[in-house]
C-alpha cells in the first residue's frame, strides 16, 4: 500500500517552545490513524500543520511523494472537523455543508444531490433547514462531519470531534465514527486526550509527547507492549513493579523482586539496557490465589487492603512487601475478595513488559 | 493559527490599524510640545521652552474655572449614582413592562442630541430661574449622567443570582438590610464605574453649559471654549497637557486594577 | 435571566416590593418632572410660536438657506460615517489578530483618545490643520507646497475633526461584536476549500454586519447632532443643524424654527435609536430573553 501522507523530519517552534520535535510518521491510505497525548504534547499542531494552517520551522509534509508543505489550506481538499464544530451560525445546515461546493463552484441545483446524499448518510435530512443553534450538540458533530465529506477529501482531519459531548453520547457517536470510516473509506487522522476513545477507534495509534512520538503501533501492541513507563501510564492502569539483576538466557529473562526471583519470557520484545527497571503490569494480568500450591511460578504474597465494587468486577488493592501496593481487578466469576485476606497474587511468565526507569511518583501506577 | 492562514490580509489590515490609531492619537499629543512655546500665540517651542502658559493657569481665571467644574462635577456625579443604582437595583428586582419602559426614559438623556438638551434646558430653566447657577448646571449634568450609572450598576447585576435576595430574607434580614449589606456591596465596581463615567460626563459637558451659564458659573470647558473663540491661547495647550497625563494615568490605573483583580 | 428574575419577583408577597418600586420611581418621577417636560414642551413650542400650527415646519420645508443647512448636515455626516466605518473596521479587524501585547497597547491608545476632552481635540486639530499650523509648517518645509493649504473652515476639516471624535465610537464596538465570531470559523472555510477573500467575504463578513450596522447608526446619532468640531473647524464657514438650532436662540431669537429644527433632529435620532436597537442591545446587557 502507498502512503498516503508523511511527516518528514518536521519541527515546528514559537519561539523558545518546541511544539513538534523532529516527528517523522507515515499514515496509510484509508488508515485510521489516531494522535494521542496530553494536551501540549503537539497532537494538535500536527494535525494543524497537515491542515495548512501551521507552516513547520523545518521538515516537509508529503502526500503520496509530493511536498505539500507550503500549500495553503484551500487547496489540500482535506475535510477538517474542528474541536467545537466550526459550524457557520448564519448558514442552515444545507448551506453548511453546501459550503466547500459553494467555494468550489458548484451551482446549487448541481450539489443538491450531493448534500442530500451526505446528509442521509449522517440522518440529519430532516434537520436540513434549521441553524446550527437550534441542534444538539450530537447532531452538530454530524453537521461537521458532513461537511467535511461532502466534497469528498483525500483525508479527514479530526480535531478532538467528541470532546464537547457527554459520555453516553460520546460512545455512540464513536460507533458512528467508525462506521463511517469503515464506508467511506478515507483517511481518518483523529487528534484526542482520550484514551478510550483511541484504543476503541484506532487502527494505529501515534502516542505524542512534549512534541515527539513516544510510541506508534496498534492499540493492542501498545496496550499490551507499551515501550515506556509514560505510555503504560497514559494508556489504561498499570502496576509498575521495581525489578533488579537481569539475567538473560535467550528469551528467558530471570529477574527478581526485593529478594524472591521471578522469571519473564520475553518473546521477540527488546530489553532496556541497565540503570533502575520496572515490570510494567496491567491489573487484568494479575490473579489472586487463595494459597501457594494454585498460584503460578511468578507470585508474591500480600495482604488486601481495599476492594472497590465496580458492577462488572472488583479492583482490590493488595499490599505486598517487595512490590509495594498492587492493583488487582478481579471479575465477579471469583469469589468477593475481603480486606485483610491473606492472598498470592500470580502472573504468567509471558505477561507485562520490563522498561527502563521508575514511575516518577508511586501515585502515577494507577492513574487512569 | 489564525495569524499564520491570512497572514496578508492581517498585515494589510494592520498597517492601516495603526495609521489610524496615530491618527487619533498623534494629533493630540501635538498639545505637548505646543504648551512649552515661549510665544503668545500658538506654535511649536522653536529651541527655547517655557513655563509660562502654565504659569498662567494657576494665576489666571482658570484656577475657578477649575473650581466650578469640580463642584459642578462632584454634585452631579453623586446625585447620578445615588438615584443610578436605586434605580437600577430596583429594576433589577422588579423587571416588569413599568419599570422596562421607566428605564429607557432614564436612558434617554444618553440618545437626545446635546443641542437639543440646550434649547429645551435654556427655556425651562430661565422660567424657573436657574440661569447660570450651580444647582441648574448641577440637575442637568445629573440628568445626563444618569444613563452612564444605570448602564454600569445594571451590568454588574446581571449575573447576580436573584435567589441571594431570598437568601439573606431567608435568614432573617429586613429588605433594607438586605438592599446595605447583600446588593449594594455586589454592584460596587459597576457604582464605581458609574460614578467616574458620571464625573466626566459633567467635567466635559459643554453644550449645555455654554447656554444656561454665562458669569456665575464658569466652568472649564466653557472657559476653554471662549479661549477658542477670542483667540487659540497656547495656555489650552498647557491645560491639555495635564488632562493627557491625568487621563493616562486613570487609565494605567484602571488597567493595573484589572489585571490585579484577575489574579 | 429575565426569566428567573421574573418568577423570583412574582413568586413573592406583594409587600415586599414597595422598597423597590420606591427606588425606582424616585429617579423616573425626578427625570419626568425635570427632563421630560422641558424636553416635550420644545416640541409644544415648536408648534405654538409664533402662532398655533405647522407654520415652522412649512419653513423648513420651504426655506433655501435652511435646506441648504440640513443638505449639509446630510453630506458630512454621511462622509463621516463612511469613512470611520471604513478605516474603524479594519483597526478592529486587524485588533482581533494581533498578538495580546499589540492589542492591549491599541486598545489603550484607542481608550485614552475617547477619553480625551473633544475642545482639547479640536484645539489640537486647529494647531495641526491651520494655515500656519503643524501640517502647513512640514508641507512647506519639505517642499511639497510653497502656499499654505487650506485645511480648516471647511467641509475637510469638519470631516477630519468628526471622524477623529468618531472613531472611536466605531471600533470599540466594532471590536467588541468581533470578539465574539468563532475564531475557527475562517480556518474552517480554509480548510472546506475557500481563499482568505473568500472565506472573508462569505464567513467574517456576514458575521459582523449586524455589528457594522449597529456601529454605523451609532456614528450617525453622534455626528447629526454634532456641534463643537463644526463650530470650532468649521469657522462659520460650514454650518450644520446644530449650530444653524444655535444661532436662531441666541442670535436671531427665532425661537419657533429652533425648537423645530431641534424637534426634527431629535425625532430622527429616535428613529435611528430605534434602527440601532435591532442590532445593539442598547445598554440592555445579557437581559434580552
Amino acid at each position: 500500500m502507498k502512503d498516503a501522507l508523511s511527516f518528514e523530519a518536521v519541527t515546528k517552534k514559537y519561539g523558545a517552545f518546541t511544539a513538534l520535535n523532529n516527528v517523522s510518521l507515515d499514515i496509510n491510505a484509508g488508515e485510521f490513524m489516531t494522535l494521542l497525548g496530553p494536551s501540549g504534547s503537539g497532537k494538535t499542531t500536527m494535525l494543524m500543520t497537515i491542515g495548512g494552517f501551521v507552516e513547520p520551522t523545518a521538515g516537509h509534509v508529503t502526500l503520496d511523494g509530493q511536498k505539500i508543505t507550503h500549500l495553503p489550506p484551500e487547496n489540500r481538499n482535506f475535510g477538517l472537523v474542528f474541536q467545537g464544530y466550526a459550524l457557520f451560525p448564519h448558514l442552515t445546515v444545507w448551506e453548511n455543508v453546501f459550503y466547500p461546493l459553494r467555494v468550489r463552484g458548484m451551482q446549487k441545483a448541481e450539489a443538491e444531490p450531493k448534500v442530500r446524499d451526505v446528509l442521509e448518510l449522517i440522518q440529519l435530512s430532516h434537520l436540513a433547514e434549521r441553524f446550527p443553534k437550534q441542534l444538539s450538540g450530537g447532531q452538530q458533530q454530524r453537521v461537521a462531519l458532513a461537511r467535511a465529506l461532502v466534497f469528498s477529501p483525500e483525508l479527514l482531519l479530526l480535531d478532538e470531534p467528541l470532546s464537547a459531548l457527554d459520555r453516553a453520547l460520546r460512545k455512540d457517536l464513536q460507533r458512528e465514527l467508525k462506521d463511517l470510516h469503515e464506508r467511506v473509506g478515507t483517511t481518518f487522522i483523529y487528534v484526542t486526550h482520550d484514551q478510550e476513545e483511541a484504543l476503541s477507534m484506532s487502527d494505529r495509534i501515534a502516542i505524542l509527547r512534549d512534541g515527539q512520538i513516544e510510541q506508534l503501533g496498534t492499540p493492542s501492541q501498545l496496550y499490551e507492549k507499551p515501550s515506556s513507563i509514560f505510555v503504560a501510564n497514559f494508556l489504561g492502569k498499570s502496576n509498575f513493579v521495581p525489578v533488579h539483576d537481569l539475567n538473560v538466557e535467550g528469551a528467558d529473562v530471570g529477574y527478581s523482586v526485593g529478594q524472591d526471583q521471578f522469571r519473564f519470557s520475553r518473546g521477540d520484545a527488546s530489553l532496556p539496557q541497565a540503570g533502575e527497571l520496572s515490570l510494567a503490569l496491567r491489573p487484568e494480568r494479575l490473579t489472586l490465589y487463595g494459597n501457594r500450591e494454585d498460584a503460578p511460578e511468578n507470585c508474591l504474597a500480600g495482604k488486601v487492603v481495599k476492594v472497590t465494587y465496580f458492577g462488572q468486577l472488583y479492583e482490590a488493592i493488595v499490599s505486598t512487601q517487595s512490590a509495594g501496593d498492587l492493583l488487582v481487578t478481579v471479575d465477579l466469576a471469583h469469589s468477593e475478595p475481603r480486606i485483610g485476606d491473606r492472598v498470592w497474587v500470580g502472573w504468567a511468565i509471558d505477561s507485562g513488559v520490563i522498561l527502563a526507569g521508575r514511575p516518577v511518583d508511586t501515585d502515577d501506577a494507577y492513574a487512569g | 493559527m489564525a495569524t499564520e492562514e491570512n497572514r496578508q490580509k492581517v498585515e494589510m489590515s494592520r498597517v492601516v490599524a495603526w495609521m489610524t490609531t496615530c491618527f487619533l492619537v498623534l494629533p493630540i499629543l501635538i498639545v505637548i510640545p505646543v504648551s512649552f512655546t515661549p510665544k503668545r500665540y500658538l506654535s511649536m517651542p522653536e529651541g527655547e521652552w517655557s513655563l509660562r502658559h502654565y504659569d498662567v493657569l494657576v494665576s489666571g481665571g482658570w484656577l475657578s474655572s477649575i473650581g466650578d467644574s469640580l463642584l459642578v462635577a462632584i454634585c452631579s456625579a453623586l446625585l447620578a449614582l445615588a438615584m443610578g443604582t436605586l434605580f437600577a437595583v430596583g429594576h433589577w428586582r422588579l423587571n416588569n413592562g413599568v419599570t422596562r419602559n421607566l428605564r429607557l426614559l432614564l436612558l434617554l438623556p444618553m440618545i437626545v442630541p446635546p443641542i437639543v438638551h440646550a434649547v429645551a434646558f435654556y427655556q425651562a430653566w430661565s422660567i424657573l430661574d436657574l440661569l447660570d447657577t450651580y444647582l441648574g448646571l448641577i440637575l442637568v449634568h445629573t440628568m445626563k449622567a444618569l444613563p452612564f450609572v444605570v448602564l454600569s450598576v445594571t451590568a454588574s447585576l446581571v449575573n447576580l443570582d436573584p435567589r441571594l435576595e431570598q437568601a439573606s430574607r431567608s435568614l432573617g434580614a429586613s429588605a433594607r438590610q438586605t438592599l446595605f449589606y447583600v446588593l449594594l456591596p455586589q454592584v460596587r465596581p459597576g457604582m464605581l464605574a458609574g460614578g467616574i463615567f458620571a464625573f466626566i460626563t459633567s467635567w466635559d459637558e459643554i453644550i449645555v453649559a455654554i447656554f444656561i451659564t454665562s458669569r456665575a458659573v464658569y466652568t472649564l470647558p466653557k472657559r476653554i471654549w471662549d479661549g477658542l473663540f477670542d483667540n487659540v491661547d497656547p495656555a489650552i495647550a498647557a491645560l491639555g497637557t495635564i488632562m493627557i497625563i491625568i487621563t493616562a494615568i486613570g487609565l494605567l490605573i484602571k488597567d493595573w486594577y484589572e489585571k490585579a483583580q484577575k489574579t | 435571566m429575565q426569566g428567573e428574575a421574573g418568577i423570583a419577583s412574582r413568586s413573592s408577597p406583594l409587600g415586599k416590593d414597595t422598597a423597590y418600586w420606591g427606588m425606582v420611581l424616585l429617579p423616573a418621577v425626578f427625570l419626568a418632572t425635570l427632563y421630560l417636560v422641558p424636553v416635550v414642551s420644545v416640541m409644544v413650542r415648536s408648534v405654538t410660536e409664533p402662532t398655533l400650527g405647522l407654520d415652522n415646519y412649512a419653513v423648513i420645508l420651504e426655506n433655501k438657506a435652511i435646506r441648504n443647512v440640513l443638505g449639509k448636515t446630510v453630506y458630512i455626516c454621511a462622509v463621516t460615517t463612511a469613512l470611520t466605518l471604513l478605516f474603524g473596521y479594519a483597526t478592529a479587524y486587524a485588533m482581533c489578530r494581533m498578538p495580546e501585547r499589540e492589542q492591549r497597547l491599541m486598545f489603550f491608545l484607542v481608550i485614552l483618545s475617547f477619553w480625551i476632552s473633544v475642545l482639547i481635540r479640536t484645539f489640537a486639530w486647529i494647531a495641526v490643520l491651520q494655515p500656519q499650523g503643524l501640517l502647513n509648517d512640514i508641507l512647506i518645509g519639505i517642499g511639497i507646497i510653497d502656499r499654505p493649504l487650506r485645511l480648516v473652515r471647511n467641509d475637510l476639516g469638519v470631516i477630519i475633526g468628526m471622524v477623529h471624535y468618531m472613531l472611536p465610537y466605531a471600533i470599540l464596538p466594532l471590536f467588541a461584536n468581533m470578539k465574539t465570531i468563532d475564531p475557527t470559523l475562517v480556518p474552517a472555510a480554509r480548510a472546506l476549500g475557500a481563499s482568505p477573500r473568500k472565506a472573508f467575504m462569505t464567513v467574517f463578513l456576514p458575521l459582523s454586519l449586524p455589528g457594522l450596522a449597529g456601529a454605523s447608526i451609532l456614528v450617525l446619532i453622534f455626528s447629526s447632532g454634532f456641534y463643537i468640531t463644526p463650530a470650532l473647524l468649521g469657522g462659520g464657514k460650514v454650518v450644520m443643524i446644530a449650530e444653524y438650532i444655535s444661532v436662531q436662540m441666541s442670535e436671531t431669537l427665532k425661537w419657533g424654527l429652533a425648537t423645530s429644527l431641534a424637534t426634527v433632529l431629535m425625532l430622527v435620532v429616535l428613529a435611528l435609536t430605534i434602527a440601532m436597537s435591532r442590532y445593539m442591545d442598547i445598554g440592555d446587557t445579557g437581559k434580552k430573553a
